[in-house]
């Protein structure tokens, strides 16, 4: 959850103050300040749309970050996102921020599966801000859900969010049902890699790095038309070899085996409760899950980053990420027969042996 | 992305003068139906079973739809004079009777049942 | 050589057998002059005479071939594609025949009709692939205002400079969508009379029947005009059939200095007007079906809660089915009609899933509803519940919690009872999660309910979690077979001390969800209700992290 931009002290002397402020209030858990940060400064007539993208968002990536240093839990990470909500709810009913729809109507929601629902309510907001009249679905919006609402509202685009890489799968899925009914798609939020590279692989329409970006795309005029007679199947080929259907389908399968025979190769691993069991089960199965989203999208980088990423959240965690390696060996000897999904794991372990690290958003 | 459930299947015998059904698998909103239709049609047969002993070791899961049906069954059994047994329950199957209070009304029926064997003749109910 | 003997000699000579074959045959020399042609080809070329230069007497196309033909020789083989082109009004192909004193004879075959038929299939390919491309265009939306759109838009770029889709009034107003070529469409509403625009009215009620209708272009009111259209050459109204129904009117214009409509592609308007009008029928019938469900459904959705009486509450619903929106949870906040009293809080399942178990979700909310006087007698409210719901065909009950939340300074004072349903759990500050001591009998079954009410007092930051086995039944996990379990649900709280009640209800949602991945679900509810933290607990300099960095 990287900030969609980063802290500015451009335009008003008090927005770093303001920030600190805001980043207080939300780690003591303290909502009523949290509002009031948010109230005060727009009293003091700092711009909305500079209190939601650089004092709010802003805030919202150092909870990101203060996660992956391990200095929150999940949970903290959860409260500290529900205040900066209402921190951006108490926002949205101030006078300030009052405005009349004049442009178009844009329906922004987040991908079924994406939970992180904060990033698609900023551009809402925003959006909303710059005059656009918009329908904000919220968070795992089930492509079912959304093109229901799509059908029966006139929105001229959608702007689809989501932050986390292996719901993109999904959101291609979402996107390709907006397109089959003649509506232009926005994509954001990190999954969609650095530069939104796989936003054109999966053939959104436009692509933003943050609710500013996406705000001013819009506001350069209106998306182009999908191709009505364009498949998506095209766009990625690969998919022919079947290895992600067959890995997604015997996902459980795979981290069975190879939580097995860790055990066997690690045998301290025999000690562990159900607990700490779980949780080996459970980065196995993420794992799993990037390879898949990796053979989807025909791109070894995302999971190289993946591990990488990992190596450095188990290394914040005290975890020595040793076990790796052998696991990812492991899971490539399961997969002896898919070519594709081999390659894309010896380049992981290549990856933890050469110790490349990297900075990305989160993956989870 | 689907997953099927298990059918549930159902073994009948038929004793001089009870019924026993065997359950394996889920009772759930799925399947729980077959059970009821299997329970409806032995209770129609004459002359009436006087007991009628579900055999639920190998229950694999239960939902609210498999609890209502036995609560149907509970009710059709004591109308019909029959008297209803819930043999070998699983341990998920006790709590979730425990859980939503029915556990003391199945256990009655069992000793409670009219004893009057409706053997011959119309049901009166 | 004069003509007189030329015109008895054509046909009779016996090395020129041709004089009466149907075909034009022309002979010319090494030279290019002309020496023989057969009685066709006098037909065709009055003027042509032995002795003539051949290229004096044939359009350009057939000398160069002409010419072609003696450049390359007479061992040269025959260019595959016959030179072609017109010769006065009728079109020929022709083909020549070289001897070695370098003498060329032409064929000429005419090939007017079968060109014709090529034009034609040619325009019919065309026309077939836009009607093609119309319908997919047109069946994608189950949007009105983009099938009109779409209608409008394609019409000015296929059939006319200007088109205008519009459809039946449903009040005074009249919805208009305009598009000039190359342009993008406009909607507007027009408050007038169809019947004041000659045809218009007939086309919009589809009766009587009527096909397209030339305007007279004068007769043209404004608003149909586009801004900047200048003056119109032709109009015509076309009406847009619906599935039985009418689904509007298509009007057609063309600019001054246009081709004026022909009869055929009038025909071909009407086969696109089927097309749009079929689409925006299908659209309206949609729209007022979703409208419908709608209104039915805005009863049966969870409502959406926030703060009452000083205490803060959230909800968060996850229906079995992922393509519907409502299902058998169900929760209600019912804040007290007099200031002071509790507030009625109500979570609970019935047995089910979908649309059915909803009605009864729907029953129950305004049973207990109308029960609300009683609100602060659990038992008694259950058991009239209970009598409410029993009915001797079916045996579809619904366990449930109540909860009688008021707040008592800073603390918040919850009586809870639970009728068949899961214990609710309370999460302390210390992070310890305890369950509530209550227990009952489900409702709508039995011809009695018991149930045992408890009192948990909740201090500034602690929080009341009611939740459906939705959220403990989620199968799943990283082995993909294993109950999420109440265990995994108290770990998960006892991490949630001191949050906020959507935060809680979000976390829990999340991990749930994650526990699931694709798996199927039962219907799935959690509601918190939180005793508020008191203002400004921590210290703050503008510089602490305060404890969570800790």
């Amino acid at each position: 959850m990287n900030p969609s931009t980063p802290p500015r002290t451009l335009g008003h002397p008090h927005i770093r103050e303001l920030t600190d402020q805001l980043w207080n209030a939300v780690a003591t858990a303290d909502e009523y300040l949290a509002t009031d940060v948010v109230l005060r400064a727009l009293d003091d007539g700092v711009d909305p749309e500079t209190v939601l993208l650089d004092v709010i968002a802003a805030v919202q990536g150092t909870v990101g970050e203060e996660w992956a240093a391990n200095r929150i839990s999940v949970a903290q990470e959860h409260a500290a996102t529900a205040i900066n909500e209402r921190a951006v709810t108490a926002l949205a009913l101030h006078p300030a921020a009052r405005t009349t729809p004049h442009r178009g109507r844009i329906t922004v929601a987040c991908v079924d599966g994406e939970w992180h629902a904060l990033p698609a309510r900023l551009v809402a907001e925003v959006l909303k801000l710059r005059g656009w009249q918009v329908d904000y679905l919220g968070a795992q919006v089930p492509a079912h859900h959304l093109i229901s609402h799509l059908h029966t509202t006139k929105a001229d685009a959608v702007a689809l969010s989501s932050s986390i890489a292996t719901r993109l799968p999904t959101a291609h899925a979402a996107v390709t049902a907006c397109q089959a009914i003649g509506l232009p798609v926005l994509v954001g939020g990190a999954a969609f890699g650095p530069n939104g590279r796989y936003a054109h692989l999966l053939g959104a329409q436009a692509w933003a790095p943050d609710a500013r970006g996406a705000a001013d795309r819009l506001a350069q005029g209106p998306l182009p038309r999908p191709q009505m007679d364009h498949q998506p199947v095209d766009d990625l080929p690969h998919l022919a070899d079947q290895e992600y259907t067959l890995v997604v389908r015997n996902n459980h399968a795979l981290v069975r085996a190879v939580l097995l025979a860790l055990e066997d190769a690690f045998p301290a691993m025999r000690a562990y409760d159900d607990i700490q069991r779980e949780r080996t089960a459970e980065d196995l199965a993420h794992i799993v899950d990037f390879l898949a989203t990796a053979l989807y999208l025909g791109d070894e980088d995302l999971f190289t980053w993946f591990i990488a990423w990992t190596a450095e959240i188990l290394q914040a965690r005290g975890v020595p990420a040793r076990s790796l390696p052998p696991a990812l060996d492991l899971f490539a000897r399961e997969l002896k027969d898919f070519p594709r999904a081999r390659r894309i794991l010896r380049r992981g372990v290549e990856t933890l042996t050469t110790d490349s690290s990297t900075t990305a958003g989160t993956p989870a | 992305m689907t997953t099927f459930p298990p059918s549930l299947h159902l073994t009948t015998v038929t004793a001089e003068d009870s019924v026993r059904i065997e359950i394996t698998g889920d009772l759930d909103y799925d399947n729980a139906g077959l059970l009821l239709n299997e329970v409806t049609a032995r209770l129609g047969a004459r002359p009436r079973p006087g007991d009628l002993r579900l055999h639920c070791a190998g229950v694999g899961a239960i939902d609210s739809t498999g609890l209502s049906v036995l609560l149907m069954i509970g009710r059709r059994t004591a109308a019909a004079g029959t008297r209803l047994h819930l043999d070998e329950r699983p341990a998920m199957m006790d709590r979730l009777l425990d859980l939503t209070g029915t556990l003391e009304y199945f256990t009655a029926m069992t000793t409670a049942a009219a004893p009057h064997t409706a053997a011959e003749g119309p049901a009166t109910t | 050589m004069d003509s007189t003997r030329t015109q008895t000699v054509t046909d009779t000579e016996p090395d020129f057998p041709w004089g009466r074959a149907p075909y034009p045959v022309l002979v010319a020399d090494a030279a290019g002059v002309l020496v023989r042609l057969n009685d066709a080809a006098q037909v065709l070329l009055p003027a042509a005479r032995p002795g003539s230069r051949l290229a004096d007497l044939v359009p350009a196309w057939l000398a160069e071939a002409d010419q072609a033909v003696r450049l390359a020789g007479p061992r040269s083989t025959p260019s595959r594609i016959p030179a072609s082109g017109a010769i006065g009004t009728r079109r020929f192909e022709a083909h020549a025949s070289t001897r070695d004193d370098g003498m060329v004879a032409w064929w000429l075959v005419d090939d007017t009709d079968r060109q014709l038929t090529r034009e034609a299939l040619h325009m019919e390919r065309e026309r077939t692939a836009f009607l093609a491309k119309a319908s997919s265009a047109l069946l994608s939306s189950l949007n009105l205002a983009r099938c009109m759109d779409i209608t409008a838009q394609l019409a000015a770029e296929n059939l006319a400079d200007a088109a205008l889709a519009i459809a039946p009034a449903r009040d005074r107003w009249l919805p208009v969508v305009s598009c000039v070529r190359g342009g993008t469409p406009t909607a507007g509403k027009e408050a007038i009379s169809p019947d004041d625009v000659p045809g218009l009215g007939e086309a919009l009620r589809g009766f009587p029947p009527v096909p397209s209708r030339w305007i007279d272009p004068s007769l043209a009111p404004p608003w149909m005009i586009p801004e900047g259209f200048g003056p119109i050459k032709a109009m015509v109204i076309t009406p847009l059939p619906g599935h039985g129904v009418p689904a509007g009117a298509l009007v057609l214009l063309r600019k001054e200095g246009s081709a004026a409509f022909t009869e055929e592609e009038e025909v071909f308007a009407r086969l696109f007007a089927a097309r749009s009008g079929a689409a925006m029928s299908a659209a309206r019938l949609y729209a007022e079906q979703t409208a419908i469900t709608d209104v039915l459904m805005r009863e049966l959705l969870p409502p959406a809660l926030h703060h009452v009486a000083g205490v803060h509450y959230a909800g968060g619903y996850r229906p079995s089915a992922d393509h519907e929106r409502i299902g058998g949870d169900f929760y209600d906040v019912h804040p007290a009609t007099q200031q002071g009293d509790p507030t009625l809080v109500t979570l609970g399942d019935v047995c089910g899933k979908g649309l059915e178990a909803a009605v009864l979700t729907g029953k129950i909310r305004s049973t207990l509803h109308a029960l609300l006087p009683l609100a602060d007698d659990h038992q008694r409210m259950l058991t009239l519940l209970n009598a409410a719901l029993l009915d001797s065909h079916h045996t579809r009950f619904a366990t449930l919690v109540l909860a009688s939340v008021v707040r008592d300074g800073h603390r918040v004072q919850v009586r809870l009872t639970s009728a068949g349903h899961p214990k609710p759990l309370i999460i302390r500050t210390d992070g310890t999660v305890e369950e509530a001591d209550t227990r009952g009998t489900l409702v709508g079954v039995l011809p009695e309910v018991r149930a045992r009410t408890t009192t948990v007092t909740l201090a500034p930051g602690e929080s009341c979690v009611l939740y459906t086995d939705g959220i403990t039944e989620a199968k799943g996990g990283p082995l993909g077979d294993t109950l999420f379990g109440e265990q995994r649900l108290v770990r998960a709280l006892s991490g949630c001390a001191g949050m906020p009640a959507e935060g809680i209800v979000e976390h829990v949602q999340m991990l749930v969800s994650q526990w699931l991945g694709n798996r199927r679900h039962d219907d799935m509810a959690v509601v918190t209700i939180s005793a508020p933290r008191t203002h400004h607990l921590n210290a703050v300099d503008g510089r602490t992290r305060g404890r969570y960095t800790s």
